[in-house]
């Protein structure tokens, strides 16, 4: 036996112990821990933005404690009274009633991007569900997911909550990730991250909730609010300078508006590249080899971009974008990078325009979240319709109104599910009742059609369907 | 409904679908069509132009892959797609096999 399975079976052995403290715990005992949980974290918001910000070189110190914020504060007031324990639902009529039971221990995998607001989010969700919970962060960014889980383990503590119910691992190591995540003492694994994650996560035999890249087209449909459009893109892609997964990516216009939407992006100071700057910035941006973002722009400010570049861009420049002419390889900025850059296509027509949104959509994004701008339903509908995205958000920051919370009613999250199109298991927003096994008592209720029908019928092969369906529906 | 054409001089095959609703009866009739303009021979290139065409059958796909075999790779291409019908392509993995745009 590895070290790392010592490890992983030690941690796991102290959270089968939580788990079962956690039996015993009601409705009334769980809210208040998470109460207080979700309050150490929002006090520690600036720190740990600090922390984070420090440790990791990634985003924007204010962006942070905003994420630390929607991570608390949001994500508490959503599921605050939600039923998790015993009896959540009763139905008379139907004779069913549903009884919520933990998972079991749970393995939270969290990316280096949105450090410890992930760890705080997943901590909250996990608890309100009588979850354990192993904190396992990415090596870039241990010290602030400890710190934050340190802080969440020990306001739980103050209330009541098991031992062991939060647990983290100081010093990452690949190995020891792996051998947690097929550990069968491990219930569930939250998985936030890149591909190669996600899929070790859903390989290892274990059950796993992930997430699937983001490649977010954005349309401005001729019927948008250009200025109210453009300020909004560049309000969700500055965002921590890019590096929330459902950030815009692609802004696709038609040629008819083209000139005004391309002289409101330059009065609110982004900054169109020429083809030489292009190809600077794809040297940059992409890894030739992989075809992915290069880490040494993830999370960038844009002057650094620029200066790693090696071109100059005009000062305060906020967004810089590349016009593309195509998707795919032979196209480095058709593909996702969380970074304040954007790729631009102008298309002669609607059509055009709808199918390089697909075309991107296909790319590396599926599932994930598509963006339009529009004052026109018919358009909304139709290019909804077409997307195949877990989230397609309308006149809205794609960053924040994904997340959601804010914008929009959706649940607040940092684990967005792309569904089958991403090789995940749902397409919502993942929360706290993605963590419940709900059992489901089912009280004697007859079906009367099925009770007064001659079943012996079914054995008169001379009677066809159309026939046995009327008898069976006679007299209703 | 298929109306094909060969332009001489670039041994191309250019194929229009009146018929937009290309379902099963109508695919296997292009199909019968085709074909016959097809074993004319002189051609190297097929284009089939889907301008104006709202629905795809099973049938036409498979129409599509079986023309696709019928000349070098990459010699074969589909255009002028509406997006659903992009999508279809997408979804059943041919979008790239028949170049599709």
């Amino acid at each position: 036996m590895s070290k790392f399975d010592e490890k992983a079976g030690e941690l796991l052995k102290n959270a089968a112990l939580a788990a079962g403290a956690f039996e015993m715990f009601d409705q009334e005992k769980t809210d208040r821990i998470v109460e207080e949980v979700y309050k150490a974290g929002f006090d520690a918001r600036i720190s740990l933005a600090h922390m984070a910000c420090e440790e990791t070189g990634l985003g924007v110190f204010e962006h942070k404690v905003i994420k630390n914020v929607l991570a608390t504060q949001v994500v508490y007031e959503d599921i605050k009274n939600e039923k998790t324990v015993g009896i959540i639902s009763e139905d008379e009529h139907s004779g069913i009633t549903e009884i919520a039971q933990p998972l079991g221990p749970v393995l939270a995998v969290i990316p280096v991007t949105n450090p410890t607001s992930t760890v705080m989010f997943k901590i909250l969700i996990s608890l309100k569900t009588r979850n354990p919970i192993i904190i396992s962060p990415s090596p870039r960014a241990a010290k602030c997911c400890s710190e934050a889980a340190r802080i969440c383990y020990e306001a739980a503590l103050r209330a009541d909550a098991p031992e062991y119910c939060v647990q983290w691992i100081e010093e990452p190591a690949i190995e020891l990730t792996q051998a947690l995540m097929a550990h069968r003492g491990v219930a569930m694994i939250l998985a936030t991250g890149g591909p190669g994650l996600v899929k070790a996560a859903y390989s290892s035999g274990t059950p796993a909730l992930g997430v699937g890249p983001g490649n977010v087209p954005v349309f401005i449909d001729e019927s948008a609010d250009i200025p109210y459009a453009v300020r909004t893109i560049i309000l969700s892609k500055t965002f921590d300078n890019g590096t929330i997964c459902a950030s815009e990516q692609a802004i696709v216009v038609e040629k008819k508006i083209v000139d005004r939407v391309r002289s409101e992006f330059k009065k609110q100071k982004c900054y169109f590249l020429n083809p030489d700057e292009t190809a600077k910035v794809e040297k940059v941006a992409v890894d030739p080899k992989t075809g992915l973002m290069s880490p040494s722009v993830v999370g960038q400010p844009v002057e650094l971009i620029a200066s790693l570049a090696g071109i100059s861009v005009p000062p305060e420049t906020k967004i810089i974008i590349a016009e593309q002419e195509g998707v795919g390889a032979a196209y480095p900025l058709s593909g996702e990078v969380l970074a304040p850059i954007l790729a631009f296509y102008v298309r002669d027509d609607l059509k055009s325009a709808i199918k390089t949104c697909i075309e991107l959509n296909y790319l590396g994004g599926l599932g994930h979240t598509a963006s339009i701008y529009a004052n026109n339903d018919e358009r909304i509908n139709e290019f909804a319709e077409i997307m195949n995205a877990g989230r397609i958000v309308v006149n809205t920051p794609s960053a924040q109104g994904a997340v959601g919370g804010i914008f929009n009613e959706l649940h607040p999250s940092f684990t967005l599910g792309c569904g089958t199109w991403g090789k995940n298991i749902t397409t919502e927003n993942v929360t706290a009742h993605h963590l419940l096994n709900i059992k489901r008592i089912c009280r004697r209720r007859d079906n009367l059609k099925w009770s007064a029908f001659p079943t012996e019928k079914y054995f008169d092969e001379s009677l066809s369907a159309d026939d046995l369906l009327m008898e069976f529906h006679k007299n209703y | 409904m298929i109306e094909c054409r060969v332009d001489k001089a670039s041994r191309t095959m250019f194929c229009h679908f009146p018929t937009k609703k290309m379902d099963t009866n109508a695919s296997t009739e292009a199909d019968k069509e085709f074909l016959k303009s097809f074993n004319e021979g002189g051609v190297d290139k097929i284009v089939f132009d889907l301008e104006g065409v709202t629905y795809v059958a099973s049938g036409f796909l498979r129409l599509c892959v079986s023309a696709a075999g019928k000349v070098e790779k990459g010699k074969f291409s589909v255009i002028h797609t509406d997006p659903q019908i992009m999508k279809v392509y997408k979804i059943a993995g041919l979008d790239s096999l028949l170049n599709v745009s």
